[in-house]
């Protein structure tokens, strides 16, 4: 009889437990991933500059489960309120940020402190690796390189001079472009240096008295730099080539003023900072904290061509 | 079918051999459980299929729907891209000469009512100079027009409207840096000049963004994990939702093999994961729309649906066992109470109470059972009324045993007597014989008081003593306590015959019987001793078990017939004690329980029951 009564409240038991997991199951069955609230710090954010990152931000957000604020801003005074409103999103709740630093060349430690509480992704910055810092950004050795093969590809190198705006070198990506770019240029031509290297349009002023016959940009504001300075002095002899990304750099790709030209995937940076943020913000990034994403190199010719279109033309007006 | 026949015997014997040694109630519920489980599992399944097929049913449906519609709604815009083609070329063109007319102002006409889905309207000729465009725009010097992919599709088909993949428009300068994602319609057109045909290309540049709006807005439709995606006969790509994931190499799509198919809707393994594709061809287009559905999103519903389906025949599980127990309970108690008094009556309770109710199958059993059981206590209590009856009249033979010999001595003493006119001895021994028999009869009872049992030796010792001529003498000491107390009757007279003819014959005058009764506790002792010539242990001893040598010489009425009178009245445990030496007499103890004597214990000893005793002693 206590053997049958056992019996019983085993086969009971085993039926409750059922009812458990089934109830378990059915109230947590449709429940999803939690959701991240991520806030996007870019200067100028209303820029069309920044319409393949948003696309790439907002199809990684889909994936990762995060919801994105990209905060409405005008181009950045400079680092102290690019800080300030990272920190006023983080206290109103942000889980994480993704930022693109308007000024990489002396971050500071408020930064330092800034990422040492928070998860922080940093786009496109050229911060030295060693801080730890997420970073989703292209490498700039090889960006200097791709530029020099551009130039490479002129005929008679050799016997023309080439000037390089070498834009900011007070960061490490600036120095490794120029590193990339010089190294690559000496492979082939033995004695190459550049006749002058310009940071600043005052600096391209001055050296300009003698036009070069190349001028290279080896960021997108040194290029913005060359084609006003070009523009403003109206002369077409210069071949200008480097990397950007504006809409005035492709067009003036596509209008021959600009002979070679590295664009970076810029969807794809925002696709991988996306991701990048949801891994630091589950802490399961490991080592991963840089990811490398990729850049074209294009000339007006080629412009055209499928693969290339999609880069350079991210927007569908 | 042998074989199934012998496994189906092999379960039942196994089911028997296990439920065989379960309670009624535990082999009605586990029955009606295991029944249940497998009807309740039976159907938890069939429902679980059930919904998991209206479910991924409803889901296709829903996504067939959705390609219908969307289909609907792209054709209707290309319908309009080529209305507007057509309008232009049977309208304008074909009724011009333009050597001295332009297509300007209708043109622009058309486009600024369609704007919102144009970027451009173009007129090229064959080799490629613009004749007309709106709106009006810069052309590009280095746009290299004959050389476009929608110039070469027009001119190498004439007959057909050609569109084109999506591509950035590459014909006109803005100087607002703007470039347009197009999908280009075109189609080789007459043109006149002059009065002379020549052939030529009209461009229709449609706004890529307005496909992609009808298309992101399915897609953004869609509640699960399903998209849209159009390509082109070729298989390219026209438009997907991860359209820029897939240049990326982030994801894969199986448009090549979409491109093959023939059939409107398959199942296929792509990426690790099994979908459901359904493709729509795009009229005049050579596009396709496919509609691709993971099955993985039919998951939660089915997980949700699985779980919803366990969770319901579990519960109807646990109720089922619930009132299985309740139910079986309610069939089981009768029968368990009915066994309960067969258990009762078989750990020796005579009169069970045997219980009634229950089924009707229970109460009939119930019933029958009572009836048998009062049967065999009938037959029990016949038993008993016949064996007292068989015992009483061998008793009453053992009594009847004493009157001829004893009747025919006295007698002949009382003749002898009244011969030799001794005739107050005569008046004596006949009163004595008088009481004496009054005493045996006693109205038929067996049992007597005490005191009319000694009375009774007194009467025959006394006709004794007249017949021996006083050759001994005899004294009686009972203590007054068991006068009132029950006794067998005639057991001290053959005994006190036995002394005087195995102890007094011998004796000249000096011989002595004594009469003693006493208790001691709940028992009652009478002694008859004498100082005869008494015998040894084992010839006493023997006086118990051999009858034949006693009735050889004495009245007839033996110690052993006393013996077996006492024993079958009171129990084994009573009888007689003989305790005898040679030269020195025999004692002969009389041990009896103390009952006193009442009309309901001499009833009782009557029936042959053993009252209770005052001692608290009971048999």
């Amino acid at each position: 009889m206590n053997r049958d009564r056992i019996y019983l409240g085993i086969v009971t038991a085993m039926i409750i437990m059922v009812i458990i997991y089934a109830s378990y199951g059915l109230l947590n069955g449709g429940k999803e991933e939690p959701h991240y609230s991520v806030s996007v710090v870019i200067g100028n954010s209303g820029s069309d500059q920044w319409n393949a990152f948003k696309e790439g931000l907002n199809q990684g957000a889909n994936e990762s489960g995060i919801y994105l604020d990209i905060v409405s801003s005008s181009a950045f005074s400079g680092l102290a309120e690019e800080y300030t409103i990272l920190e006023r999103e983080l206290e109103n709740g942000a889980d994480g940020v993704i930022a693109a630093l308007c000024d990489t060349s002396d971050p500071g430690g408020r930064l330092e402190e800034i990422a040492g509480k928070n998860q922080i992704v940093l786009i496109a910055s050229d911060l030295d690796l060693e801080n730890g810092y997420a970073l989703v950004q292209p490498d700039s050795h090889k960006i200097g390189r791709a530029i020099a093969e551009m130039v490479l590809k002129e005929k008679n190198v050799d016997g023309k001079t080439v000037g390089v705006v070498s834009g900011n070198q007070r960061t490490l990506a600036g120095r490794q472009r120029l590193a990339g770019f010089q190294t690559r240029m000496q492979e082939e031509c033995a004695d190459f240096t550049a006749c002058f290297l310009a940071k600043t349009e005052a600096e391209l002023e001055k050296e300009m008295k003698t036009p070069p016959d190349i001028l290279v940009a080896l960021d997108s504001s040194a290029m913005e730099l060359a084609l006003d300075y070009l523009q403003k002095k109206e002369t077409s002899k210069v071949r200008l080539y480097g990397e950007g990304r504006s809409e005035r750099a492709v067009y003036c790709l596509d209008r021959g003023m600009i002979q070679g030209m590295v664009v970076q995937d810029e969807y794809a940076m925002g696709y991988e900072s996306a991701r990048l943020i949801r891994k630091c913000l589950e802490h399961s990034t490991g080592s991963m904290t840089q990811v490398e994403t990729g850049f074209i190199s294009v000339t007006k010719e080629e412009m055209h061509e499928k693969e290339a279109e999609k880069i350079l033309f991210p927007t569908v007006h | 079918m042998d074989k199934i026949r012998g496994w189906f015997r092999k379960i039942t014997e196994r089911s028997g051999k296990y439920v065989g040694t379960r309670s009624i109630q535990m082999t009605i519920a586990l029955s009606f459980t295991v029944v249940s489980v497998c009807c309740l599992c039976f159907l938890g399944v069939l429902l679980y299929k059930q919904f998991s097929r209206k479910e991924e049913t409803l889901m296709q449906e829903n996504s067939r729907q959705l390609l219908e519609q969307t289909t609907i709604n792209l054709e209707d815009y290309l319908r309009s891209m080529r209305r507007i083609s057509d309008a232009m070329y049977y309208s304008v063109i074909k009724d011009k000469d333009l050597e001295n007319e332009n297509l300007d102002e209708e043109m622009t006409l058309l486009y600024e009512a369609n704007k919102d889905n144009l970027v451009s309207i173009a007129c090229y000729t064959y080799d490629g100079k613009l004749v007309e465009a709106a709106p009006v725009a810069n052309e590009k010097q280095d746009a290299a027009v004959t050389s476009q992919e929608w110039f070469e599709d027009a001119k190498n088909q004439l007959e057909n409207f050609h569109f084109s993949t999506p591509h950035v428009q590459n014909l006109f300068d803005d100087l607002t840096y703007r470039y347009y994602w197009v999908v280009s319609l075109s189609r080789t057109v007459d043109l006149t000049y002059g009065g002379t045909s020549m052939l030529g290309v009209l461009l229709v540049d449609m706004n890529y963004s307005s496909i992609e709006r009808i298309l992101d807005k399915a897609n953004m439709s869609t509640v699960s994990s399903e998209y849209i995606y159009l390509m082109d006969t070729d298989g390219e790509i026209i438009y997907h939702p991860k359209q820029e994931l897939i240049r990326m190499g982030g994801y894969e799509e199986n448009n090549l093999s979409a491109i093959t198919a023939e059939e409107e809707s398959w199942v296929e393994s792509f990426g690790g994961q099994k979908r459901i594709v359904t493709q729509r061809p795009i009229s005049y287009t050579g596009w396709k729309l496919v509609s691709v559905v993971p099955l993985e999103s039919f998951e939660m519903g089915r997980n949700s649906t699985g779980y919803l389906a366990m969770m319901l025949v579990s519960l109807a599980l646990l109720t089922t066992v619930i009132l299985n127990q309740f139910v079986s309970a309610r069939i089981a108690k009768p029968l368990r109470r009915l066994n309960d008094s067969v258990r009762e009556w078989e750990t020796g309770n005579l009169k069970p109470d045997i219980y009634v109710g229950g089924s009707l199958e229970v109460v009939h059993l119930g019933r029958t059972l009572r009836s048998t059981v009062k049967q065999i206590q009938d037959l029990m209590q016949d038993i008993v009324v016949k064996q007292e009856e068989k015992r009483k009249s061998e008793l009453d033979a053992l009594q009847s045993q004493i009157n001829p010999h004893f009747l025919y001595n006295t007698l002949d003493s009382i003749v002898w007597m009244i011969t030799g006119e001794r005739y107050d001895d005569a008046v004596f021994m006949i009163t004595q014989l008088a009481s004496l028999f009054r005493i045996s009869l006693s109205r038929g009872k067996t049992i007597i008081r005490i005191e009319d049992e000694i009375k009774h030796a007194e009467n025959y010792m006394n006709i004794q003593k007249i017949r021996y001529k006083n050759a001994f003498e005899t004294s009686f000491d009972i203590d007054p306590e068991i006068l009132s107390c029950c006794t067998v009757k005639l057991i001290v007279q053959p005994i006190l015959e036995n002394a005087i003819y195995y102890g007094m014959e011998a004796m000249d005058g000096d011989g002595l019987i004594m009469v003693r009764g006493y208790r001691e506790g709940s028992d009652i002792f009478l002694e008859v001793s004498d100082n005869g010539l008494g015998m040894p242990e084992e010839a006493a001893a023997r006086l118990l078990t051999e009858g034949e040598r006693t009735r050889s010489r004495g009245s007839g009425v033996g110690l052993l017939n006393v013996h077996n009178r006492i024993q079958l009245r009171f129990g084994a445990q009573y009888g007689l004690q003989i305790e005898s030496c040679p030269d020195e007499g025999m004692t002969v103890r009389i041990h009896i329980p103390y009952i006193p004597y009442t009309e309901e214990t001499c009833r009782q000893l009557e029936e042959g029951k053993i009252p209770e005793q005052e001692g608290g002693r009971t048999e």
